[in-house]
């Protein structure tokens, strides 16, 4: 072992550390994503080609729509397809980064974009939404359930973080503590508003199990302006979080201010997150499960899990949901079938992995 | 460096939900001097550690770092001069040995820029000097305690900082590594740095320390320099152990400890 730091060691590790790979992997999921996406939109009941597809897109644009496409195309795809299949995308990807900030920051794997209870806050706006319609009074604005959503969404992280305030550096385990308090009276809150919808509790059922159908292009720029800047904002964090993963102390001593950089990054995921909800209701797994994916591949460093569990959150959930929309006889909530597909699929990798790790 | 007051503690009090933990302590230390912590468990070095990172606040009194108080500096701006390497660390997620040790250059790579040539030379020379260049690869949960320890330290010593503060970091090594590591920091100090390290080890303190303080119950027993402070007197009055000072033929002195 060497003695002093003058010596002048010229031995480099193996590792010069290089992105070449992780970058390869964002183009080429960027590729899969955009051929996912135009596929996804020629399927369903009028089967419509990719080229068709790329024409009438083209057409909006400005160039003329040649005679050969049927008259009826651009509506199912501009007005049908795209606005859901944007919103399938939106949702898995703002959830996927969500679930990568809520699991690095708060230190703990199982972490997901709902451990702070903002699901719960607003499937409770919702709730009450749905339960004014019912006993029929009617709201103004056509977006009243997003928006009692959203609200909810927003109380309940600003319970959740007073709750936790009074520790200093807002620490992972008092937050996660207070998420689950909230979340216990919020749930408390919904069954009871269950109860009062008596015969027509079928439609708060539905709104939490999550669903893309009739998302129209207001709905596409709701989350538009709310998951895209937050997900910007959460890649300049990579650093930061990636270091307080190692805990405080250590990110301290490096120059972060912890309790700010976690307020920050978490009221900006969680943002994003009340977006999602508001629009699709609660749709699980994708939070936990894409980051869990990405970090088994790429490694646990934010600068590349970012944009990857974005990109993948948003493949599986236009995956799932073109599933839903297209081969099966009737839709079943989109909520069910990512934890039908991606459960099974986690279980295999995971145990996977688990063996080799033991090897 | 030398010369120049490092810490400056005024009649510093600090309690964990008003139980008192520390209380009246003043201290004065020196620039370029290697400072031995000393204690048994639950006197509060940690928590001396923490304030002088600045990661706690006193209750009263106040803490200086070279003039400056403590807490008027950013964060940032005390990362450049001032490192710790903490007891226990919370390991997560499989970052691998070199992304961790990358991770002390953090306060000098500025944002949206990536780790220089010099950066990554820092990193594997702190990896060699520190014995773990074959685990740069390796996940740092799957380490073992000792080598754990050394990847945190390899990272505070990119840091590059003038001041290193040390918190039981020689507990999980083995004699060999410990010995290494405390010669590396002596080294560290020989070239004007200034470490505090808190320590279990009495004849490590004795080895390699200029002064020492001595904790006990929260009060600082005693402050000076190492050769005089660590006597038989002290571990009986601290530690309630039987002991005597060997001194060799090089002048250095070693504890003996007696016990049936």
């Amino acid at each position: 072992m060497n003695q002093s730091l003058d010596k002048n060691n010229s031995s480099r590790s193996s590792r010069t550390s290089s992105d070449g790979p992780g970058i390869l992997w964002l183009f080429i999921l960027i590729g899969v994503l955009g051929a996912a996406m135009i596929f996804s939109a020629g399927l369903g009941y009028i089967e419509i080609s990719p080229k068709e597809i790329v024409q009438i897109i083209a057409a909006q644009l400005g160039r003329n729509l040649p005679d050969s496409i049927d008259a009826s195309y651009p509506f199912v795809i501009m007005e049908v397809r795209l606005p859901r299949i944007f919103t399938a995308v939106l949702v898995g990807g703002g959830l996927a980064v969500a679930g990568c900030i809520f699991q690095s920051l708060l230190q703990n794997p199982l972490a997901d974009p709902y451990t702070l209870g903002i699901s719960s806050g607003a499937a409770f706006g919702a709730s009450i939404a749905i339960l004014l319609l019912i006993v029929g009074i009617t709201l103004p604005a056509p977006l009243v359930i997003p928006s009692f959503a959203f609200a909810g969404a927003l109380l309940t992280l600003l319970a959740v973080f007073s709750l936790a305030a009074p520790s200093t550096r807002l620490s992972s385990n008092s937050l996660i503590l207070s998420g689950i308090i909230v979340s216990a009276i919020l749930s408390a809150g919904i069954s009871l508003i269950k109860f009062l919808a008596d015969e027509q509790v079928n439609a708060i059922i539905f709104w939490l199990m999550g669903s893309f159908i009739g998302k129209d292009w207001s709905d596409v720029l709701l989350l538009a302006v709310l998951v895209m800047p937050s997900t910007v904002i959460l890649m300049l964090f990579a650093r930061e979080m990636d270091i307080m993963t190692f805990g405080d102390r250590t990110s301290e001593s490096l120059g972060i201010d912890t309790g700010r950089v976690r307020r920050f990054v978490l009221i900006i995921a969680s943002l994003s997150t009340s977006g999602c909800v508001a629009v699709s209701g609660i749709i699980g797994f994708v939070g936990l499960i894409v980051p869990h994916f990405v970090r088994m591949i790429l490694g646990p460093s934010n600068r590349l899990l970012i944009p990857c569990s974005f990109l993948c959150g948003c493949l599986l959930l236009l995956g799932a949901d073109t599933v839903t929309r297209v081969m099966l006889p009737t839709e079943i909530p989109i909520g069910v079938l990512t934890a039908l597909i991606g459960g099974p699929l986690f279980c295999y990798i995971f145990r996977k992995t688990q063996l080799q790790r033991w090897r | 460096m030398e010369g120049r007051k490092a810490w400056e503690l005024d009649n510093v009090d600090f309690s964990y939900n008003s139980a008192p933990c520390l209380e009246h302590i003043s201290l004065s230390l020196d620039s370029g001097c290697f400072y031995g912590l000393l204690g048994p468990n639950g006197s509060g070095k940690s928590t001396l550690i923490d304030l002088l990172s600045g990661y706690l606040k006193p209750d009263t009194g106040a803490i200086r770092l070279q003039g400056q108080s403590l807490h008027s500096l950013k964060r940032s701006e005390l990362a450049t001069v001032l490192t710790v390497v903490p007891q226990r660390f919370a390991f997560n997620f499989d970052f691998n040995v070199y992304e961790t040790v990358m991770m002390g250059r953090y306060p000098h790579i500025p944002r949206f820029s990536s780790p220089t040539q010099d950066d990554h030379l820092r990193v594997s020379e702190s990896l060699a000097l520190l014995d773990i260049d074959h685990l740069a690869q390796r996940s740092i949960r799957k380490l073992s305690g000792g080598e754990t320890q050394r990847v945190m330290i390899a990272r505070a010593l990119v840091q590059d900082t003038d001041f290193i503060l040390l918190d039981e970091v020689t507990a999980n090594l083995d004699i060999n590594h410990a010995i290494a590591i405390m010669q590396t920091m002596k080294a560290l100090v020989d070239k004007g740095k200034t470490v505090v390290a808190a320590l279990h080890d009495l004849n490590m303190a004795l080895s390699f320390c200029d002064q020492v303080m001595v904790l006990d119950g929260g009060r600082l027993h005693q402050h000076g320099i190492a050769a005089e402070v660590i006597n038989d007197e002290l571990v009986a009055d601290i530690y309630q152990v039987a002991s005597e000072v060997i001194r060799v033929a090089d002048g250095s002195a070693h504890l003996s400890f007696k016990y049936q």
